[in-house]
């Protein structure tokens, strides 16, 4: 037991030590500059308007049905805002204020639509709440030049650089399936629709593509699994930063997939020494700030504050594994699918159409998602079952909106994963307006289709004659 | 020597993609573009804007005249210009397309299908409003007039609707305040001259697209097929694809509920046992033709050309030659259920309420499989915003 008190009390000393604060803000910098880019983005797209405002109908996270978005020049205003917060998190001006305030509004923007979820805002969520509990403007601030600049503790950097290598292993046990490591899919979809891009594309074709799918594949695996560990090393961490430039510039050209790929570089950056931005000032000889170490930390890692962050990684260690749980393939049921860092692991599509019936209505209505949703949510949707039970609960409302009694919901759904067969995805028996949503397995998801993805079997134009 | 093969073989890729003219006999992306753009929506195009002028020319006979030979004349113009029209709709790729919305729409849409065919965005009774003023008289008055009172939907009221009446409610101001009544002699004039104008107003329209797809800089033909090269509309060529498949769905929404499962009774909009009354042509009662020309458009854009690449041909090169053949026959069979039905769809639904379930059913076989297996191995984006799994 004194052993145990001793290691803790070890590791709680080590924890507290002052060391540099310059690398923490250069990640502080690059978070504000990406939170200003997010919101600027989203508004100079028009997404605003597109995710938020013109929807009639929000899909909701289970337990946040109440959050509903402002009207649009509200959420316009809000989205500048964010844009504006982002600079002054940047600038380190306010910092703690200005990120916690960004955080909430993210988060509340983030809890409008599910349809809208991705794995990074989940992440950049994360990061904001750090952003805000450690002293992060202690450095390269306004604020520190105002208050005075100050060391922070190590374990700060511990706690950001173990939160970004949960997102990289997670990222990387997700990709041990078959799909994944045997027949290099989805990559070997997605790879071939991008034959025409400049200088790689050729490798996308027959007969490359196979092998340049699965190798990719084997690639993004061990790249996932082992950059929290090559860039925990001096020696190795700077030929594993350099591959992860590679790695996520790469995905970056190759996928539509926003600002992931900034977002995991700027939190690789917290890998390296924490005075590495005055190391590599000096060695420029143009920018030497005063070194910070020696300073008091205005953060300590105290018992109590100890205790809530690691019981926080914990649950964030576990949480994405309750997949497991549910047996079965989880990119198919989706159970257990969201905050669980599956990063670019499935190509699903599906059809659903409702069948509707009421007392005195004996035959089947079908209705369309699309009377309720716009595309983008519907292309969402139609993979998700939760979100499929959702909008039959909105149908149903609605029907017995119209005056409609013993309304029944039951769904055509169909879905394709990795180029599959498409194949059921909800039993078309039930009657989904008597099912409740809630974390218990559902019985009302059929299982997932026998067999193995689209093989890629790339073959040269067939006979034109035999049309 | 290694090395020298490497760089060889790189070099090799490299000259390969560097997004020239592209090999008509490669399935690949690009070359569906070109395939789809000069084979198929040009080709058509040009055939709309040939009819539309007809069509023009034979109204203003009818108006001249207001005979029945030339009324008829005029109704069969409008007949053939209504078939090359629904090729297009099952396109909504490019100007004419749909955007964003409910309905859905493509990359690159902007909507002016509309003022060519806008169903089921029209409305008879705004077209008896405009057959009281005056602002129908001259194409260039009835160009500042909605697009529900214009357009080919228009049209065909004006030709084909034997009523004497109009389709507005009782308390419509032209109802409430006499002014159709006293104008009820003049109403076929009326009507002739309308439809005259409304048909020069269609054939502007079509000129005016070909003309955004070939002269104008850049033209839409070039932005198209430079996608992902130049392209300001679209950044890759799977952009581009993506986009002239997701006009294909225009066989979900519009062809399997709107067109067929409204009026079966079958889809929301729809509460007794059928609507006929809900069918596309009400008045020159071509639904079912419409859903055949719809069905032949997407089996040729689904095909390309004998000597081009189709949607079958990339799906065959990425190891979806199974796939592409289920697709095949699911074409082929909707066809066939189409081909099957004689006559209008009242007398259809009148003689067997269920009469429109097998096409519909068919219908729903193939959108699915565009919507599911199509979507997943082509890596179609129908939307195009950051990928849902990052």
């Amino acid at each position: 037991m004194s052993a145990a008190e001793s290691l803790v009390q070890r590791l709680q000393r080590r924890a507290s030590e002052p060391v540099s604060g310059s690398s923490l803000a250069v990640f502080r910098v690059l978070y504000g500059l990406l939170a200003f880019t997010s919101a600027s983005r989203a508004l100079a797209m028009g997404w605003v308007d597109q995710f938020w405002v013109r929807p009639e109908v929000h899909l909701h996270y289970f337990g946040f049905e109440f959050v509903e978005p402002l009207s649009g020049p509200l959420m316009h205003g809000l989205f500048v805002a964010m844009a504006g917060l982002g600079l002054a998190i940047a600038a380190g001006l306010f910092t703690r204020w200005a990120a916690a305030l960004h955080l909430v509004a993210f988060t509340y923007v983030e809890l409008l639509d599910v349809s809208t979820y991705l794995n990074h805002y989940v992440l950049f969520s994360l990061l904001g709440f750090w952003v805000v509990v450690f002293p992060t403007g202690a450095a390269l601030s306004l604020d520190a030049r105002r208050r005075g600049r100050r060391a922070i503790p190590r374990g700060v950097l511990w706690v950001l650089r173990t939160q970004v290598g949960l997102v990289y292993v997670h990222a990387a046990l997700a990709k041990v399936s078959a799909d994944w490591l045997l027949h290099g899919q989805p990559l070997g979809i997605w790879f071939g629709a991008r034959a025409d891009l400049p200088l790689v594309g050729g490798l996308f074709t027959d007969p490359w593509l196979p092998w340049v799918a699965l190798m990719a594949g084997w690639a993004g695996f061990l790249n996932d699994l082992l950059a929290p560990l090559l860039l925990s090393a001096r020696r190795t961490r700077r030929w594993m930063f350099a591959v992860l430039v590679f790695f996520h510039g790469a995905t970056s050209v190759l996928f539509d997939i926003g600002l992931f790929p900034l977002i995991m570089l700027s939190g690789a950056t917290l890998y390296f020494a924490p005075d590495w931005p005055e190391r590599l000032g000096r060695r420029w000889r143009r920018w030497s700030p005063s070194p910070s170490t020696g300073a008091t930390p205005s953060f300590r890692f105290g018992a109590i504050p100890m205790a809530l962050v690691v019981g926080f990684l914990a649950v964030q260690a576990v949480l994405p594994l309750r997949a497991h749980l549910y047996g079965g393939n989880v990119l198919w049921h989706e159970q257990g699918m969201r905050f669980s860092w599956r990063v670019l692991c499935r190509a699903k599509a599906g059809s659903v159409s409702y069948r509707v019936r009421w007392d005195g209505h004996a035959r089947d209505l079908h209705v369309s998602p699309g009377s309720y949703l716009d595309r983008r949510q519907e292309s969402e949707m139609a993979g998700q079952p939760d979100l499929i039970l959702q909008l039959a609960h909105h149908i149903a409302a609605d029907f017995r909106s119209r005056g409609h009694r013993g309304v029944e919901v039951r769904v055509d759904a169909l879905a394709s994963l990795n180029g599959r067969p498409m194949a059921r995805l909800v039993d078309p028996d039930v009657d989904l307006a008597r099912v409740r949503d809630g974390f218990a397995p559902a019985s009302w998801i059929l299982p997932e289709p026998p067999g193995p993805p689209l093989r890629m079997r790339p073959e040269r134009l067939v006979a034109r004659t035999n049309r | 020597m290694r090395t020298t093969s490497l760089v060889l073989t790189l070099a090799a890729l490299v000259a390969c993609d560097e997004g020239g003219a592209s090999d008509p006999h490669e399935p690949t992306r690009r070359a569906l573009l070109e395939s789809f753009a000069d084979s198929y929506y040009l080709p058509t195009l040009e055939t709309l804007v040939t009819e539309s002028r007809a069509l023009e020319v034979a109204a203003g006979a009818y108006a001249a005249s207001l005979s029945e030979s030339d009324r008829a004349e005029a109704q069969a113009r409008w007949v053939a210009t209504m078939e090359v029209a629904q090729r297009l709709e099952q396109a909504q790729v490019g100007p004419a397309g749909l955007t964003f919305g409910v309905a859905g729409g493509t990359q690159g849409g902007e909507e002016r299908r509309y003022a060519i065919y806008s169903w089921p965005a029209n409305n008879p009774c705004r077209v008896d409003q405009e057959t009281v003023g005056e602002a129908h008289a001259t194409p260039a008055g009835l160009a500042g007039v909605d697009n529900l009172a214009r357009g080919l939907d228009a049209i065909e009221y004006l030709l084909f609707s034997a009523e004497a009446t109009n389709r507005c409610s009782t308390i419509s101001s032209i109802n409430a305040d006499g002014t159709w009544a006293a104008l009820e002699a003049e109403i076929p004039q009326r009507r002739a001259t309308y439809a005259h104008s409304a048909a020069t107003l269609v054939a502007q329209e079509a000129e005016a697209l070909r003309a955004q797809w070939t002269t104008e800089s850049p033209s839409f033909r070039d932005e198209l097929v430079r996608a992902g090269n130049g392209s300001a509309t679209y950044a890759t060529a799977n952009q581009a694809v993506s986009a002239i498949y997701g006009g294909l769905l225009y066989v979900d929404t519009m062809v399997k509920d709107m067109k067929l499962g409204v009026p079966a009774g079958l889809v929301d909009g729809c509460t007794e046992t059928n609507c006929p009354d809900a069918r596309e042509s009400l008045f020159a009662d071509r639904s079912i033709s419409h859903v055949r020309a719809n069905l032949e458009a997407i089996d040729r854009i689904w095909h390309g050309p004998a000597d081009g690449t189709g949607f079958d041909d990339l799906l065959v090169a990425v190891g979806g030659a199974e796939l592409a053949a289920r697709i095949d026959a699911a074409i082929a069979e909707a066809e066939t259920q189409a081909a099957a039905l004689e006559g209008s769809i009242p007398a259809l639904l009148a003689a067997d309420p269920d009469a429109l379930l097998p096409l519909f059913t068919a219908v729903k076989n193939l959108s699915d499989l565009l919507k599911t297996e199509g979507v997943v191995a082509l890596d179609i984006h129908i939307v195009s915003v950051p990928m849902d799994n990052d």
